[in-house]
């Protein structure tokens, strides 16, 4: 300390000074917990969709005692899922964030109309060609597009010999969001990344039909692992082997191939592509991803999106299966869907970004299903079972019947938009 | 844990391209996108997703571009080739007043910050282009210039 | 743009009001693409209907629109029936119903800032949402019930002698007030939750104040002490 004293006191203007002065004590700001910001531990540390989504807040609801969503059904009743189908459901990803599902200890769904034509369809997929079955669900945001893919997705489940193929957001195969690797030998790019969640989607999905169907011939994937030079299919391996077995990610794509191939090949089993968020794929030519040259990569040239356009456009076809499709109202909105599906006659000179003449061709032969909205009979049913699942409020309810509720409800939901009728029971000030 | 890039740290969680576009002075969108084509990054991936051939790829392209220093020094050069031939930007580079016909009666407090002969160029690494004086005053003066 | 050529051949009332519409309408006529003969003789006959107008303005002058007798033209008059008067009769005394609760549009309003009272209404309308969830009670009873327990019941105020001394006299507060106070004790202690979202912190706390164990408790008790304390300053008239 003297020693520090005297030097200051000598050579004012030197460097070592500073150097051997005792540390300073700051003055005026206090800081706790030796200047660290406080950590903050109590409470949840999601957003509110994630907090909301993955509390278990159903286990709290009460009990409602509701039909299964079986095949046959009659049209406008309220339906919950088997536990077979909400497990498989939840697996291939068909249960959306945003859909009220924590409310109700089981996730409810209304059979309305167009489930009977979709249940048409798929009753009708298990014995034709895919081609024949292809359908386009479109319709104004909280509509229930999604909504009727996963029951479309539950009848399929019903049946033990169909194979599905789900994806469950469409926008994740073009917006870059996951790796891609030019797959020399296939000639296309593949993602693998999304192929391991996509691969484990299958094989959830489908454990029993896939274990089922055997291989046709003999496959040999060259240095799929780092442990094994190739990896060998012989025809005792089912397509479940096939879809489990440990590639590495390079190779992914070949798998992809064999199990599209071989599906192709069977007549036994239907199988089914499910496609949500679908408008995001066709709104443009182009991915976010670029080659080599920093040329947009175009969706043709995606090992998946090519896949699904194939079976999209039927050029080519399982021999007995569907297509589904369904929009969502996130997609960015273009004119090549809508003119695909022959409901509009798109302008000469409209923009390119708006429209693709090539791309719109290949959704010829898809037909449109346009969702309606609820009609006052639905929004009765389905209000009845809201009052039963106790999501109103208090006050609602003492001020109202149950028929002015009713009343009120379907004019508030714009006449009968499923969301806003959920938004205007449980989520209102 | 962070990534480091030619020197530069990286978070883990920051994207690529955004990452780069950021540190780099003289690096502009369009390069990282090039470069993230070349080597076949992903559009949405994240630093630390890149493999160690990854990151001496991205150096490797990064060397061969005019960033940071080479930057720096294109535009000091441009200044200083204005001010050799005495043209009148040149001049008011000098002078530290506004290059572009704006007034000086009021504000052009910018301009009496910026322009000189030996500009800075603006970056997230300044530090580095400041020189340093040598000698016992020098090291007063480096002392003061903070300050000034 | 057709509604207004219809208009123009119909009724004359409707006429000048329109005629605005009129001149926007036909440049967006010219703009877009002519499809069909069909809308060609629409425009052609619309556009003798505007020059028969304007040669009729000319030599007649512009009538006045906003005089009583124009008026007249334009309304209808309504008569209601005997079910509609029973059921004006049967309403009549009773309030118009509240869209909003008046306590929740406070805390909605505490939450606000920058006047951005759609943002806020979100807020709250997630925060009770999640209390819902949690609870599985009515929100809005759960969150009036929580101010009643949390809000303190008296506050001390300081009021000026003129003399040396300040005098510090413990004052009740109104509902208002201490639903005030407690949301905002609500809305300090969400703010050492840990979620991004506001909401999820404000949900949470509710919830535990409701349970009892915010740290907005603690000042109440000491509201109260204080004004044990100072009890001797009140004047009892």
């Amino acid at each position: 300390m003297l020693r520090a004293q005297f030097v200051r006191s000598v050579r004012p203007f030197s460097s070592s000074a500073t150097a051997l002065a005792p540390k300073a004590v700051a003055k005026g700001f206090k800081k706790d917990n030796d200047g660290k910001k406080q950590r903050k531990t109590t409470g949840s540390f999601r957003m509110f969709q994630d907090h909301v989504n993955a509390g278990q807040f159903n286990k709290k609801a009460p009990q409602l005692v509701l039909p299964a969503l079986e095949h046959h059904i009659e049209a406008n009743t309220v339906v919950t899922y088997t536990q077979l189908q909400k497990q498989r459901l939840s697996q291939v990803g068909a249960f959306k964030k945003d859909q009220f599902h924590e409310l109700f200890s089981s996730p409810i769904t209304l059979v309305r109309d167009e489930t009977k034509q979709i249940e048409a369809l798929v009753h009708n997929s298990f014995k034709t060609s895919s081609k024949e079955n292809r359908v386009c669900l479109l319709g104004e945001r909280g509509i229930g597009k999604s909504t009727l893919l996963a029951q479309a997705q539950a009848l399929i489940v019903e049946n033990p010999d169909a194979v599905m193929l789900p994806i469950s957001y469409g926008v994740k195969l073009v917006d870059g969001s996951n790796d891609y690797w030019f797959d020399a030998k296939l000639g296309t790019y593949v993602q693998p990344m999304y192929l391991k969640t996509l691969l484990d989607k299958i094989e959830y999905a489908n454990k029993q039909s896939l274990a089922k169907l055997k291989l046709s011939k003999e496959y040999t994937i060259e240095g799929a692992s780092k442990t094994r030079a190739a990896t060998k299919f012989s025809t005792e391996n089912t397509l479940l082997d096939l879809v489990k077995s440990k590639i590495d990610a390079r190779h992914r794509g070949q798998v992809l191939q064999i199990l599209i191939d071989e599906l192709l090949l069977q007549q036994s089993a239907p199988v089914f592509i499910t496609v949500d968020n679908f408008g995001s794929i066709i709104s443009s030519p182009n991915s976010a991803y670029r080659n080599v040259e920093n040329k947009p990569i175009a969706i043709e040239e995606l090992q998946l999106t090519k896949t699904l356009l194939d079976f999209i456009s039927g050029e080519k076809s399982f021999q007995k299966g569907g297509v589904i499709l369904a929009t969502s109202s996130d997609d960015k909105p273009t004119i090549t869907l809508k003119a695909g599906l022959g409901l509009v006659k798109p302008d000469p000179y409209t923009k390119k970004e708006l429209y693709d003449a090539t791309l719109a061709s290949r959704l010829a032969g898809v037909k449109p299903l346009e969702l309606a909205k609820l009609s006052k009979e639905n929004v009765t049913k389905l209000v009845e079972k809201y009052v039963e699942a106790q999501i109103f409020r208090k006050d609602e309810l003492e001020q109202n019947t149950v028929e002015q509720l009713i009343n009120q409800k379907y004019v508030i939901s714009g006449n009968g938009n499923p969301l806003e009728l959920i938004r205007s029971v449980a989520m209102h000030l | 844990m962070a990534v480091t890039i030619m020197g530069k740290a990286f978070r883990a969680k920051e994207l690529v391209t955004v990452g780069l576009k950021s540190k780099f002075y003289g690096l502009a969108k369009d390069d990282v996108q090039r470069i993230c084509a070349k080597l076949g990054l992903y559009p949405m991936m994240r630093m630390h997703q890149l493999s160690e051939q990854q990151i001496l790829g991205i150096t490797k392209e990064l060397s061969e571009l005019t960033i940071e220093g080479d930057a720096r020094a294109v535009i000091r050069q441009n200044i200083a080739l204005k001010r050799a031939i005495g043209s009148y930007s040149g001049i008011r580079h000098a002078m530290g007043l506004p290059v572009r016909g704006q007034k000086t009666r009021t504000n052009a407090k910018t301009a009496r910050k910026l322009n000189r002969i030996e500009r800075r160029g603006y970056s997230t690494y300044a530090g580095a282009s400041i020189q340093q004086e040598t000698g016992v005053f020098g090291a007063f003066k480096n002392f003061l210039k903070p300050f000034f | 743009m057709f509604r207004s050529v219809t208009t123009l051949r119909v009724s004359t009332v409707s006429l000048a009001r329109p005629l605005r519409a009129v001149s926007s309408g036909l440049g967006l006529r010219f703009q877009s693409t002519i499809k069909n003969t069909s809308q060609d003789e629409d425009t052609e006959s619309w556009l003798n209907a505007v020059k028969e107008l304007k040669a009729r303005y000319q030599s007649e002058g512009v009538p006045d629109f906003e005089s009583p007798h124009m008026q007249q033209l334009v309304q209808e008059k309504f008569e209601p029936n005997s079910e509609q008067l029973a059921k004006f009769e049967s309403l009549q005394g009773k309030p118009i119903p509240q869209k909003i609760d008046s306590v929740v549009q406070h805390c909605t309003n505490m939450i606000m800032k920058d006047g951005k009272k759609a943002k806020a209404e979100r807020i709250m309308t997630r925060a009770l949402y999640i209390v819902r969830l949690q609870l599985r009670e009515d929100p809005v009873e759960v969150l009036k019930k929580t101010l009643d327990q949390l809000g303190p019941l008296m506050e001390l105020k300081t009021y000026k002698t003129r003399v040396a001394k300040n005098l510090t006299v413990p004052v009740p507060l109104n509902e208002r007030q201490r639903n005030r106070r407690a949301f905002l004790w609500i809305i300090e202690g969400s703010e050492k939750r840990r979620s991004k979202d506001f909401a999820v912190r404000l949900g949470e706390e509710i919830i535990s104040a409701y349970e009892g164990k915010s740290s907005g408790y603690d000042k109440r008790l000491q509201m109260h002490k204080a004004a044990m304390l100072h009890r001797a300053y009140i004047k009892l008239r």
